[in-house]
């Protein structure tokens, strides 16, 4: 059985700390991150300005579940995060499910994601001995899905119409991925074909959006990777 | 439920209560070759146990689903329902006497009534059933139109002896 997490840790990365987010991490910084219509789908909300009062009612929601962390994605020397990881934890079965969203879009293509997960996947698989990894991705959402076939996930399961979307209710299918913690061990060095990209992002100068070496748009979505279902 | 209870050809379904503990029910998890299957321990529980679960499931908003042989009132069955109402979802686990029934033959009775029951009374549009790969009874069941195999989920339920990962095979109905 693995073991839950304390109230509060920290992951680092080379670049990035990862923590439980509190409530007061609201932040004005954020209040877009949910204006994008994919980034809203993905977190099964309504696209909308993000209030300050809707991130700390949302931020407190997690304080007190031992079982599902909300984890702030934060650059190293800056206040604000740059995305969101949910990890909801089932202890006894030694199972994870992930999701995440890079609300800032400025970070998108830079390797951000892949280099937080690693962090968080070496704290719950080394430390805490989760045993498995489980994310759930919506058809549509290329992006992630290369990252994770990538990363040596597997496709186990298509949901037919699953989801029940709170911005349109129609009813969307779901890809559920897995990936054991012996398999992602193996596979950590060998995502290749992600990008990492040690400068400080910025805007492109003619406002396209990032995209990695292999000149795969991964700005099209945000690589937030599954939901709850 | 209309009167309480739903009614099929052959079997009668009711939401029970602490008071309905069946000596039937006490059986089965006390059957080891039943519990194998289903990844648990065979138990050889109380009446109050039993009675406990059942305010546990309700405070947790699961419901339990009791299934009876009309003509003779004998616990032939459960089924236990979770609804999750933000994608309008039916989890469904089930048990069935396999030794006095055949489950397959059981369920294929109760699971239309049952669901249409539940699509109207709750809202609900899918069904899931989530079956460990060791129980070969309700893999048979769900393997049968109109449910839907949807993936097997890998090395998801540890082995009720910690010796091995077990696959869940995932089903789905619309409803």
């Amino acid at each position: 059985m693995a073991s839950l997490p304390p109230p509060s840790f920290v992951i680092e990365t080379e670049r990035f700390l990862l923590r439980p987010m509190v409530r007061s991490d609201a932040s004005a910084a954020l209040e877009t991150w949910i204006e994008d219509a994919i980034a809203a789908e993905m977190l099964n909300t309504r696209p909308r300005k993000w209030s300050m009062e809707e991130q700390i009612e949302y931020f407190a929601k997690y304080e007190t579940k031992q079982t599902n962390c909300l984890l702030g994605l934060f650059p190293r020397g800056q206040k604000e995060p740059i995305g969101l990881f949910i990890v909801k934890l089932q202890p006894e079965e030694s199972i994870m499910l992930v999701t995440h969203l890079l609300g800032d879009t400025q970070w998108r293509g830079r390797g951000a994601s892949r280099e937080a997960s690693i962090g968080i996947f070496e704290y719950f698989f080394n430390k805490l001995d989760y045993k498995k990894a489980k994310a759930n991705v919506q058809p549509s959402n290329r992006s992630m899905m290369w990252l994770l076939f990538n990363g040596g996930w597997r496709l186990e399961a298509r949901l037919n119409k699953h989801l029940c979307l709170k911005s349109s209710g129609v009813r969307a299918d779901i890809l559920v991925f897995g990936i054991m913690s012996d398999e992602w061990r193996a596979s950590k060095d060998s995502a290749k074909t992600v990008s990492k990209r040690r400068a400080i992002p910025r805007a492109d100068s003619d406002g396209s959006r990032a995209r990695n070496l292999d000149g795969n748009a991964d700005g099209g979505h945000p690589p937030g990777i599954s939901r709850s279902s | 439920m209309p009167d309480g209870q739903l009614q099929t050809r052959r079997f009668v379904l009711r939401i029970i209560g602490p008071d309905d503990v069946s000596d039937e029910w006490l059986r089965w998890f006390s059957d080891s070759d039943l519990m194998r299957q289903r990844n648990a321990h065979a138990v050889k529980l109380k009446r109050a146990d039993v009675q406990r679960y059942i305010i546990a499931a309700q405070r947790q908003r699961r419901l339990v689903i009791g299934i009876y042989e009309r003509h003779s009132s004998r616990h032939v069955g459960l089924y236990e329902l979770q609804i999750n109402p933000e994608h309008k979802n039916l989890t469904i686990d089930v048990i069935v006497d396999p030794w006095r029934f055949d489950p397959h033959s059981v369920l294929m009775e109760t699971d239309a009534v049952l669901l249409a029951h539940m699509a109207k009374a709750y809202g609900v549009q899918k069904a899931v059933a989530k079956v460990v790969e060791t129980y070969s009874s309700a893999l048979r069941h769900f393997g049968h139109a109109p449910w839907i195999k949807e993936g097997v989920l890998r090395f998801e339920r540890t082995s009720v002896d910690g010796s091995r990962r077990l696959d869940v095979v995932q089903f789905g109905m619309l409803l």
